[in-house]
């Protein structure tokens, strides 16, 4: 795959869709295309968050460590993108990500990334409306769980 | 500094000038000898005065001196030779030329010596201005623009340097020389003289008179440039900012409109300086006149002879250089004067810290664990408005204080005022009952170390930039420094050898430098800098000097790593370097040599320019190729990077293209791609493009341009390469040979015998990882780490990512620990998490010393495990101690506070205090 291709998946998701395509193709050639084998981890939780991952290919399974067990948050695919809040927020990753097939995931640099939200207004917007559907998501979970309750 | 341009030469330079006036006066008979001579040809051998009376012969050299009766009489040197009348001639034009030789070799002297003189001089002013500098207190510092302070050293003083040879000889030399000329004139014809002398009289009053303008010009002209400078300086450090603001053609007409001022005072200048230039050649063009009219008509009348009438014209036309460089003497006096006193002005009128030698307190004047203490500590902002309002507390030894407090707060004026980065206080910090104010900086700066919030770096290595606070300890001189320190004692600069080993290693617990770079990396590791650092050592180059058995060594490591490697199953993490396969982590200049460029010859656009690889390209088919590479590269590259700034970090991905390039290649690319295909692209444009191409690396750029068809040819022509290179080319490429250390190779090249795969998961790190344990059991940590240190940090740090400079930062101050640390808002660019882990290791290192960490309000999580919080609320400052921290103690709770809150007030007397 190159980087033509690269920035047509980019376009294809709802965070770049916005995105200029010459801008596009500056995400994917400030990335590095990776390789993970089934079973290696992506991401840990509790290292320094310092790159944004994009799923090329492949899937990965995202759990966190709760009391002395890991609870499975979600199962995402091509296309997901996992690790930018932490590279907002400054803070260590918060979940672990591991590969369950053979995957291929563009790494952009957390710097870069950063520099690209400051450079690319409809990339921030499309970071800030990410972020504003997840909290949604996240308060009308939480009222499912207080209802229950 | 003395104000006085002239006592200050005095002061520093009169035994010189004394000797070089002596030798002036020395050569004065001389001159008179040449001056007198061609009168006595003219009128004794050419018109025969000497052979009257039909003598065939006259006497020459006879030397006689007619000393008093008491004295012995008359005493005959020489009896003289006689000399026909065309010996005679030719005698005497040779005693003429003999004097014109000692006159040019008493110049010759005198304007060596003059010239040593004055650099000498030179230095010593550099150095004393630039001294004086480094004795402003901290507050005048930080108004001085180093632009203008560099401008200040280095250009405005090198015409006052030129001019001090001249300040008392040159008026010295000419003045006797133009007198001795006059009197000569005077003593042949007294109207003659009379002329002369009232032409010298005119230019010497007329002139100077004029040139008054010209010195205020001068002056003028002096303050512009300097302002100038400044403004550029500044201009330049913002110029991110002026960009960012939309502001650079408001910056590029105010310096327009400075140039213009300039440009005006400059053409003033001129203006007045060739209007006098012009008066005084006509002055002095205008006395020959008299002597052919005035001095015609003498001789006509026979009241002057011919002889003397050629001697008078001679001498006459040594007056006038004389008198026209005495005036010229006296514009540079004017000038020198000025600018001395302009510079002077910049470094007076300041209080100056005490001159420091440097050394530590001696022994046992403060306790090995002292105590810090605030007295009625206050700093008044420049309205006199309070900024740190009466702070009295005391700090044991050992403590770790957490200050804390809004921005605007006492807070960082408290860190500062002991870091010593303010010195206009009232009160007083002691540390072990010492007055901080009054030791020197040497003293002082082994007790309190400070970290600035923004770190300051200096252009050199990462090593050099950590252990610079180490440079405490003054080398001995080697043997056959003598000429340098005979040299700097002359000039007043310091004798000190900067060769040397400065490093103080006891103050950082060391015997000697072996244990150095641990120390370093140690201090760095806290910073949280120890992998970059390790990683900056695998990329870099081995040391060009590197021994024979570090070379074995590193071979040795290298087959048993690649063994580990195997077993380790980490081998398809690697890929080795094979001559018979193409490489794909590799450039493809790399993969056409095998082997890396060592010389300048290669370096760059080298191969691409160089006649025999366009050769064994075009050979093999590859030329074609490789330019439609660099147009696909080119292509992408101005599609993508066109509006970004040049220090994006894409730019470091794709180092092959620059910014500054882009332009050019849009030009390159449109030709190349014009709907009439012109068929050919001119050299130099091919070659641009063949750089490109040069430096591809699929897994990394991604663009898809190479496939196996490419691989095979590039094969084909490494092949070539090693078979037909020339012999003057083994110095420019360094080849990968698995049973040779490769000089011009990273350490990860040599140890690895490979390159990282860069697709694959981390991959560096995993690799950089297994290093890390491999190497410690091979014994060549030390040596990456000693390739990392040697980095250039560039000027100001700029190689280095902000938290690297701040690891910097912290780790030059805990390679040699103080025994209080002051950390003024360093941490706040670091994450949170990193922050934190950052303080606690820290503080581990600072475990039994005093510790002081400015943090904001909002930082409670962390301020908890202190051993006592000193809380701003605007100037004012409030101890709070922890419970069993008890030792922390403010001076004496007010009444009505609890036991662990204090107020640290005003006039509050030490009292108590429990250990942490």
């Amino acid at each position: 795959m190159s980087i033509d291709s690269e920035m047509d998946l980019l376009l294809s998701m709802p965070l770049f869709s916005a995105v200029q395509p010459a801008r596009c193709k500056l995400v994917a050639m400030s990335s590095d295309r990776l390789e993970f084998a089934r079973g290696d981890v992506v991401l840990a939780e509790g290292e320094p968050s310092v790159s944004v991952l994009v799923i090329v290919s492949g899937r990965v399974r995202v759990t966190r460590a709760l009391a002395d067990r890991s609870v499975e948050i979600a199962e995402l695919g091509e296309g997901a993108v996992i690790g930018e809040t932490g590279v907002i927020s400054g803070r260590a990753r918060n979940s672990t990500v591991t590969a369950t097939e053979p995957t291929t995931a563009l790494r952009i640099d957390g710097r870069v990334f950063v520099e690209l939200l400051k450079q690319v207004p409809e990339l921030c917007f499309a970071m800030v409306r990410e972020l504003a559907v997840r909290i949604e998501q996240t308060n009308e979970r939480l009222s499912y769980v207080a209802t229950d309750l | 500094m003395e104000p006085n341009l002239f006592r200050y030469i005095w002061r520093h330079s009169r035994r010189g000038q004394l000797m070089i006036l002596a030798l002036i006066l020395a050569s004065l008979p001389f001159y008179w000898a040449s001056l007198d001579i061609p009168k006595r040809i003219v009128n004794e051998a050419l018109q025969g005065r000497a052979f009257t009376d039909g003598k065939q012969t006259a006497v020459l050299f006879a030397l006689r001196l007619d000393l008093p009766e008491w004295l012995g009489g008359s005493w005959v040197v020489s009896d003289g030779v006689a000399l026909e009348r065309l010996g005679y001639l030719l005698a005497l034009s040779g005693l003429f030329l003999f004097f014109v030789v000692c006159n040019g070799g008493f110049k010759l002297a005198i304007n060596l010596s003059k010239g040593i003189l004055a650099e000498r001089m030179l230095r010593r002013m550099r150095f004393d201005l630039f001294s004086r500098l480094m004795r402003f207190r901290p507050e005048d510092i930080r108004v001085v623009k180093p632009a203008e302070a560099a401008s200040m050293i280095n250009n405005e003083v090198e015409p006052v340097g030129g001019f001090i040879g001249d300040a008392f000889i040159q008026p010295a030399f000419l003045g006797t020389q133009a007198l001795t000329a006059l009197i000569f004139i005077l003593v042949q014809s007294f109207w003659l003289g009379l002329v002369a002398a009232a032409v010298v009289l005119a230019q010497a009053v007329l002139i100077p008179y004029l040139r008054r303008e010209q010195v205020r010009l001068g002056r003028e002209r002096q303050l512009a440039s300097r302002r100038l400078a400044g403004r550029i300086g500044e201009m330049v450090d913002g110029a991110q900012l002026l960009a960012g603001h939309g502001l650079t053609r408001y910056g590029l007409a105010e310096i327009g409109d400075r140039l213009g001022r300039l440009f005006d005072i400059r053409v003033r200048l001129f203006k007045r300086k060739f209007a006098v230039k012009f008066l005084n050649n006509f002055l002095a063009q205008v006395t020959p006149f008299f002597f052919y009219a005035v001095g015609g008509y003498l001789a006509l009348k026979g009241s002057l002879d011919i002889g003397q009438l050629v001697a008078v014209i001679a001498a006459y036309r040594d007056l006038p250089p004389p008198i026209k460089e005495l005036i010229d003497w006296d514009q540079q006096r004017a000038d020198a004067a000025v600018k001395y006193e302009q510079v002077v002005l910049q470094v007076s009128g300041r209080m100056l810290k005490p001159a420091d030698d440097g050394a530590a307190l001696p022994a046992g004047r403060i306790a090995d664990e002292p105590d810090l203490q605030f007295d009625q500590l206050r700093v008044d902002d420049h309205r006199g408005a309070p900024i740190l309002a009466d702070l009295s507390a005391r700090i044991p030894a050992g403590a770790h204080v957490a200050v804390v407090g809004p921005a605007s707060s006492g807070r960082d004026i408290l860190a500062r005022v002991i870091a010593r980065q303010i010195s206009r206080h009232g009160g007083h910090v002691r540390l072990g009952g010492v007055d901080l104010a009054d030791l020197g900086d040497g003293a002082a700066s082994r007790l309190v170390g400070y970290v600035p919030p923004e770190p300051v770096l200096l252009s050199g290595t990462l090593r050099e930039n950590v252990a610079i606070t180490m440079r405490r300890q003054v080398p001995t001189p080697a043997s056959g420094d003598e000429r340098r320190i005979a040299e700097a004692r002359l000039s007043g600069n310091p004798l000190d050898p900067i060769d040397g080993d400065w490093h103080d290693y006891a103050a950082a617990g060391l015997v000697g430098p072996e244990k150095l770079t641990r120390a370093i990396v140690a201090a760095l590791a806290v910073g949280g800098m120890e992998d970059d650092l390790y990683r900056l050592g695998l990329e870099a180059r081995l040391d060009p000097d590197s021994d024979a058995a570090t070379c074995q060594r590193i071979v040795a490591a290298r087959r048993d790593l690649r063994a580990r490697i195997v077993d380790a199953g980490l081998d398809r993490l690697v890929e080795p370097f094979d001559f018979a396969r193409y490489n794909r982590h590799t450039t493809v200049a790399e993969n056409l040599l095998f082997g890396v460029v060592a010389g300048s010859r290669l370096a760059g656009s080298g191969l691409a320019h160089d006649v025999f690889f366009r050769r064994i390209v075009a050979a093999e088919g590859l030329e074609a190729p490789l330019v439609e590479m660099g147009l696909r590269i080119a292509e992408n590259a101005i599609e993508v990077f066109s509006g970004l700034p040049a220090d994006h970090p894409i730019l470091e991905r794709f180092s092959m293209v620059k910014s500054g390039d882009l332009e050019e290649f849009a030009r390159i690319v449109a030709l190349a791609r014009a709907p009439s295909r012109t068929p050919s692209l001119a050299t130099g444009d091919r070659e641009r493009l063949m750089t490109l191409a040069l430096g591809y690396i699929e897994p990394r750029h991604r663009l898809g341009l190479i496939d196996e068809r490419l691989q095979e040819r590039v094969l084909r022509a490494r092949a070539s390469v090693r078979q037909f290179l020339p012999r003057d080319y083994v110095r420019d490429i360094e080849f990968y040979d698995a049973d040779a250390a490769m000089l011009a190779a990273t350490v990860s090249d040599n140890l690895l015998f490979g390159r990282v795969a860069e697709n694959v998961a981390m991959a560096g790190e995993r690799i950089a990882a297994f290093l890390r344990e491999s190497l410690v059991d091979l014994d060549l940590e030390d040596l990456v780490y000693e390739r990392g240190l040697e980095l250039d940090v560039g000027a100001g740090g700029r190689n280095l990512f902000a938290p690297q400079r701040h690891a910097v930062s912290i780790a030059r101050n805990l390679v040699a620990p103080p025994s209080v640390l002051v950390i003024e808002g360093a941490l706040q660019g670091f994450p949170p998490e990193e922050a934190r882990a950052i303080l606690d290791r820290i503080r581990a290192a600072m475990q039994g010393r005093t510790l002081l960490v400015t943090l904001p309000t909002e930082a409670e999580t962390i301020v908890g495990n202190f051993d006592a919080v000193l809380r701003f609320e605007g100037p004012r400052g409030r101890l709070e101690l922890r419970e069993s921290n008890a030792a922390v103690g403010a001076d004496r709770a007010p009444e009505g506070s609890s036991g662990r809150r204090g107020t640290v007030s005003a006039g509050a007397a030490p009292a108590g205090g429990v250990r942490p």
